[in-house]
């Protein structure tokens, strides 16, 4: 490891250490706080919900370890969690053990993950969830 | 004459000339590099020292023409920037060492076109986990056209089209990329919103 790259990941490091203390602490949810959070520029010019909305209270009920309330704010963010973890994984063994990243590399998976990101999208507008 | 720098089980050499690389008894395992080379190079895609692996004498001949052909390009190639000239070996050795990398659905392709696995080209990055991050979390409408971009560099990757394929990846990561800045720039602008809100 460079010197540079120690830098840049321990800055990373802090970046998301310090967001997690504060998406634990602060309620984004609750009135008197949500003014604070950054809103979401597609909900904010549309109206529509996007698929990346309600993640941040999400993750405030996440970090809480309350799964039910997270779902309930955005489940697709639930969801793309193990994937995430699925795709790490995958990309550590891949030398050894390639077929589990060319299962989730193959286009036929990229466009399953499109569909339902889609759909979801669509879903979520249409039902107001 | 043209100067040669060979690497041959783990050893370099050079510069030498063709007949001092006829001596060495070399191998399809040999890299080669000589000027005007972007990167060694396996020493069976250099016609004229391919020649030599057999063995055969044969192509003294042959070589000599060609030398006479280079004379014009004799200045660039003095071999006195000896050291800084040769490209590091570092990438080409590491090359070989790990063909499971490479995806064997991919690879059938190009073995029946006779390609050896460790010049099996590899895929440009797909930027995939990168684009589900921004979708779910950050601006999401460049986070899906990430995604699709995605899946067109990994379709053009497998139809053989490397150059489309790396195009669409770098499309894909400046989605990405639009997607992060977006989010950056409605944070503090969401925020002055409501502050210049509360003002009034």
């Amino acid at each position: 490891m460079t010197t540079k790259r120690i830098v840049l990941t321990t800055l990373v490091a802090l970046i998301v250490l310090l967001a997690v203390l504060v998406y634990f602490v602060l309620d984004p949810s609750s009135p008197a706080m949500s003014k604070y959070f950054p809103k979401c520029p597609v909900y904010w010019f549309t109206g529509l919900k996007c698929p990346g909305c309600g993640s941040q209270r999400a993750i405030h009920e996440l970090l809480h370890g309350n799964l039910a309330g997270a779902m309930h704010y955005n489940a697709l963010l639930m969801a793309a969690i193990p994937v995430l973890v699925l795709y790490l994984i995958a990309d550590v063994i891949k030398r050894r053990y390639p077929t589990l990243d060319n299962v989730l590399n193959h286009p036929a998976t990229i466009i399953t993950i499109l569909t339902v990101v889609v759909a979801w999208t669509i879903a979520r507008n249409i039902w107001g969830f | 004459m043209r100067q040669y720098w060979i690497n041959f089980k783990g050893n370099q050499q050079g510069p030498m000339s063709i007949d001092q690389l006829a001596q060495l008894g070399l191998d399809e395992s040999a890299y080669v590099w000589h000027s005007g080379l972007p990167d060694w190079v396996k020493i069976t895609s250099v016609p004229e020292l391919s020649m030599l692996l057999s063995g055969n004498a044969q192509p003294t001949e042959q070589h000599h023409e060609t030398a006479s052909e280079e004379v014009p390009e004799l200045p660039e190639q003095e071999p006195e920037t000896t050291g800084e000239d040769v490209p590091s070996l570092d990438n080409v050795v590491e090359e070989p060492a790990h063909p499971q990398q490479v995806a064997p659905v991919q690879y059938q392709q190009y073995q029946q076109q006779g390609v050896p696995l460790e010049e099996v080209p590899k895929c440009p990055p797909t930027n995939l986990v990168w684009s589900i991050i921004a979708t779910v979390l950050c601006c999401s409408i460049p986070g899906i056209v990430g995604i699709v971009f995605a899946f067109l560099t990994k379709k053009y990757y497998r139809e053989g089209n490397l150059d489309k394929a790396q195009r669409m990846s770098d499309y894909g990561a400046w989605a990405v990329i639009l997607s992060i800045m977006l989010g950056l720039i409605s944070m503090p602008l969401s925020c002055a919103m409501n502050i210049f809100k509360m003002a009034m």
